[in-house]
């Protein structure tokens, strides 16, 4: 359980490095492509919007790094985090995502109160049991999965939305498991915990 | 689906809890620390500190404090109080704040509003309002609801709203302290107003208050601090009565 890496895209990434240390992991805030190839495991942490961290992507090395990881080791990305593996966003359009996972990131439609700030129910036919639960979300985008195969857990918000897809080790979760009490440190264990292939 | 939230409110004096719960094996009322880790324990869905000191020294304690607490707590908090520029907010989130709330600040330069949410993002900007009732409707008051401002609460959520607020905070400055219950009314009207979430505030007395908020205002949140000093209620006993009523509420789960 070592080196592991957040990929350091500002604002409040503390809480994320908190909730792994509280895991004994010490894991290290960088933005060096490097460091990102070195780690045996990456966090892209949900903060800002899609716009701030997909900018990070436009230095070749970096945007390198990050998708030689996605296929390669264990990634948690959260939030914003996850909204990057599709391949645009509403949110800021000029920007592209890492395009992992076939949709387009979307605002939330009228009548719906947005951003959806609060804990609402993650299910899903391959989510585990012990996982399933409230969760805490914040986010004023959803994330369109053009293939539901990559859906791993939905919640439902004016229907059923994606909260957790998957691809190779790469795991995205809309909601923030540092802030999910009981369940979201489970996730994190469990991610913390997970063989690296 | 998206379930309605209890959030415990923490008043913060010189990065003390002031006027906080008296849980009896707590020995430090003022800890706040402690107070957060049991509230989360608990049940809370949430918690706000707001920052009541009076002077700029006292105010520079709070950062201090969010450090401490954010190395306890897997549960959102929100830090208001004070709160004046993009550096200030900077600041608290850098230290593990997940929201920061504004309030007068925004009213002197509603710009700030924009360049938050742009710069932070408006999951992270929670917009405090004081109102209190004035000709038929309601005035927004800044500096500890002591200050009139000419502005109405309603038109104010409305641009609060449209400039980036994630969140408001709305607080009724007749109600609060009083334990005669949420402005109903008030929340009603903001609720209807904004298409961001709104956090009641400001009068509750009696779990059947937050029931009649959430019912009644249709409320996101509730934000309650003094029906939980002295261990008047606890936070299960008011989400089970939430649940009797048929609101839906977040359940707990525990360690396994």
């Amino acid at each position: 359980m070592n080196d592991t890496v957040i990929l350091d895209v500002g604002g409040n990434v503390r809480s994320v490095a908190l909730a792994l240390a509280r895991n004994g992991v010490t894991a290290e805030l960088t933005r060096d492509p490097a460091k990102i190839v070195q780690a045996k495991r990456l966090v892209i942490p949900g903060q800002g919007r899609f716009g701030t961290v997909a900018c990070l992507l436009t230095d070749p090395p970096l945007r390198a790094a990050i998708l030689d990881a996605c296929c390669s080791k264990p990634v948690l990305a959260i939030c914003v985090g996850m909204q990057l593996l599709f391949e645009r966003s509403e949110e800021d359009p000029a920007f592209e995502g890492l395009g992992l996972i076939p949709g387009t990131v979307r605002r939330f439609e009228e009548g719906l109160r947005s951003p959806q700030m609060g804990w609402n129910t993650v299910e899903g036919p391959d989510w585990p049991e012990s996982f399933s639960g409230d969760y805490y979300f914040a986010h004023s985008y959803w994330c369109d999965a053009s293939q539901a195969d990559r859906v791993v857990a939905w919640i439902d918000y004016g229907g059923k939305k994606p909260a957790v897809v998957q691809i190779n080790q790469v795991i995205g979760v809309q909601f923030h498991p540092e802030k999910s009490g009981v369940l979201g440190r489970r996730v994190i264990k469990h991610f913390l915990e997970e063989e690296i292939c | 689906m998206l379930k309605q939230r209890l959030i415990s409110c923490l008043d913060v004096d010189q990065g003390r809890v002031v006027k906080g719960t008296q849980f009896v094996d707590i020995q430090d009322a003022g800890d706040p620390v402690a107070l957060a880790a049991r509230y989360e324990i608990e049940g809370a869905d949430e918690l706000v500190f707001l920052d009541i000191s009076a002077s700029h020294e006292g105010r520079g304690t709070i950062v201090e404090m969010v450090k401490q607490v954010a190395t306890v707590v897997s549960i959102p908090f929100t830090v208001g109080g004070g709160v004046k520029s993009l550096e200030d907010i900077q600041r608290l989130l850098e230290v593990g704040a997940d929201k920061v709330a504004i309030n007068s600040a925004a009213i002197e330069a509603p710009e700030l509003i924009a360049e938050a949410a742009a710069f932070f993002g408006s999951q992270c900007i929670v917009l405090a309002i004081d109102a209190r009732g004035s000709s038929g409707g309601w005035e927004v008051f800044t500096h500890g609801g002591r200050k009139a401002t000419g502005i109405d609460a309603i038109a104010w959520a409305r641009q609060v709203a449209e400039l980036g607020a994630g969140e408001i905070l709305l607080t009724s400055m007749d109600r609060d302290g009083t334990q005669l219950g949420y402005d109903i009314a008030l929340t009603s009207a903001v609720v209807q107003a904004v298409n961001v979430p709104v956090i009641a505030s400001g009068g509750v007395g009696s779990p059947a208050d937050i029931v009649e908020v959430f019912l009644e205002a249709e409320a996101d949140a509730a934000l309650a601090a003094s029906i939980f000093h002295y261990e008047k209620y606890s936070v299960q006993a008011v989400k089970e009565i939430l649940r009797d009523a048929g609101i839906p509420v977040r359940e707990m789960e525990v360690e396994q």
